[in-house]
């Protein structure tokens, strides 16, 4: 019968007087294990039994007696070849594949260019596995990183920034990004081409993929702003868009704002706004309701940022306050 | 030093488990290390048995798995040392190996190994040719080329520049 103590092998051998003549390491674990960065650590005396004890016999000894209880104290083996007996790995039950979830596991951690160029055509069921809300949702939040573009340079690229093992990676896309970048939401972008009257396009930088949105309902040029969010109970993004426009009544700017469901809605959707009231300091912005019948002013939740003002000041952060509010009312519908 | 000869086993023996592999080796692990593994965990708390029989594990892949579990059973070692631990461990093991370990891992519920083993994984996995994944994974192309055309007209795709390898 062979005995293994924390993955080393060794046997006994009882008629032959439990005589220690040697181990046989085990080369995969073994060898890492004992590489010189392994054995430059500062290991407890435990570990460093443990570690150096690997290859070196009387180290192994020790800790073999302390571990494997009165079996084996002053216990003796001997050299077992094991790689000899075993080294075809015939015994093993063949896995023709892998499991779905097992599958799904390991896709997770593949980039998505290697995912969309590669794993998508290796069969069907990879096809349905990445294809797979659950799938796409996960590998989501598997991803860290920040697109990051300079503020007051609509027309610099934004670039991709994220950490791995401990180092900040900074990546520039291949993408050609549009004229304006408004926002981003998991990984997809808002932007806005100058030209064509002002097409908005939510887009995804790394598949390149894009998808023009209806166009607006008025042609509009002054303090646009647009926001992209995802509603989470309906599975849909939706776009707000706020607007000035050029038709002036009575010498105030008409501002509106209108809302669509991305790949649902042909049309825009405006949105009543004459009943909401927006008061915003720097960092703290307040949203009033007005009741219609009462002609009643509510106060709504606030926005208020003021506990983070240093590190949005730090991060060069600047809203808008139209935007915030955009924000929320994206929320709401 | 006698003292310790005479208490040392005994504690030694009472917090230790036999695991048997499916090729019938067994392998000592104290019991601080095996509970790190859930399904094992489980088992040890059903019944008092100390030897538990994996039919589906083999020897090889059972070891690196205990090697594993009894260093994050360490308590002297820092999560650092472990994390470092960790990298060391599947760094430089074939693709075969690790597919078998990924099995084992979920078997066993080791999920922090699972994770680290499935990221390896992928790492090797980058950048390789469609070809070298269907061969590593044993996966028999199902597509026709039609439906292979059709999906790579619906997805159209800009990294033509890449390289891809195949070993």
């Amino acid at each position: 019968m062979g005995y293994w103590a924390c993955g080393l092998p060794w046997e006994r051998y009882p008629e032959e007087g439990n005589s220690i003549v040697g181990l046989r390491s085990f080369d995969d674990v073994i060898d890492r294990f004992t590489s010189d960065k392994a054995r430059g650590l500062s290991l407890s005396p435990s570990a460093r039994v443990f570690v150096v004890g690997l290859r070196r016999l009387s180290y192994l000894s020790n800790y073999s007696s302390a571990m494997a209880g009165d079996d084996c104290v002053s216990l003796k083996c001997r050299v077992r070849p094991y790689y000899l007996r075993r080294c075809k790995r015939v015994t093993l039950t063949n896995i023709e594949s892998l499991p779905d979830d097992m599958v799904f596991k390991i896709l997770l951690h593949l980039p998505v260019e290697d995912i969309y160029n590669v794993a998508k055509f290796v069969c069907r069921k990879w096809y349905h596995i990445i294809n797979s809300h659950n799938f796409i949702y996960t590998h989501l939040q598997h991803s860290s990183g920040l697109l990051i573009q300079h503020l007051g340079a609509f027309s610099s690229s934004p670039i991709f920034v994220s950490m791995s093992r401990g180092q900040i990676e900074i990546s520039k896309l291949s993408y050609k990004f549009r004229d304006i970048v408004w926002t981003s939401c998991n990984g997809l972008l808002l932007e806005r081409t100058l030209k064509y009257g002002s097409i908005l396009y939510v887009s995804n930088p790394v598949t390149k993929q894009h998808f023009a949105l209806p166009p607006l309902n008025r042609r509009v040029f002054l303090n646009t702003y647009s926001g992209l969010g995802y509603d989470a109970a309906s599975r849909e993004y939706k776009v707000v868009h706020t607007y000035v426009c050029n038709d002036y009544n009575d010498g105030d700017p008409n501002i509106g704002c209108a809302i669509l469901t991305v790949g649902v809605d042909e049309y825009w959707r405006n949105v009543q706004t004459e009943h909401l009231c927006v008061s915003a300091s720097e960092f703290c912005w307040e949203v009033w309701e007005m009741k219609p019948d009462t002609a009643e002013w509510i106060k709504l939740l606030n926005i208020d940022l003021e506990a983070r003002k240093c590190t949005l000041e730090h991060l060069f952060c600047f809203a808008l306050p139209t935007m915030f509010v955009l924000e929320k009312l994206s929320h709401l519908s | 030093m006698v003292t310790t000869d005479e208490k040392g086993p005994l504690t030694a023996k009472k917090k230790s488990v036999i695991i048997r592999s499916c090729d019938g080796d067994e392998f000592l692990v104290s019991e601080s290390a095996a509970v790190l593994s859930t399904s094992l965990k489980k088992i040890l708390e059903e019944k008092e048995d100390r030897l538990i029989h994996l039919s589906d594990i083999d020897n090889k892949t059972l070891a690196m798995v205990i090697a594993y579990l009894s260093t994050h059973a360490d308590d002297g070692l820092s999560d650092d040392l472990k994390r470092s631990f960790d990298q060391e461990f599947v760094s430089g093991k074939e693709f075969d190996v690790l597919k078998y370990l990924v099995l084992a891992t979920d078997t066993l519920q080791v999920t922090c190994l699972c994770y680290t083993v499935a990221k390896k994984m992928a790492d090797i996995m980058k950048n390789k040719l469609v070809e070298w994944v269907r061969r590593e994974f044993d996966i028999q192309n199902d597509y026709t080329p039609e439906a292979e055309a059709e999906i790579r007209r619906l997805d159209a795709w800009a990294w033509d520049d890449r390289q891809l390898e195949d070993d």
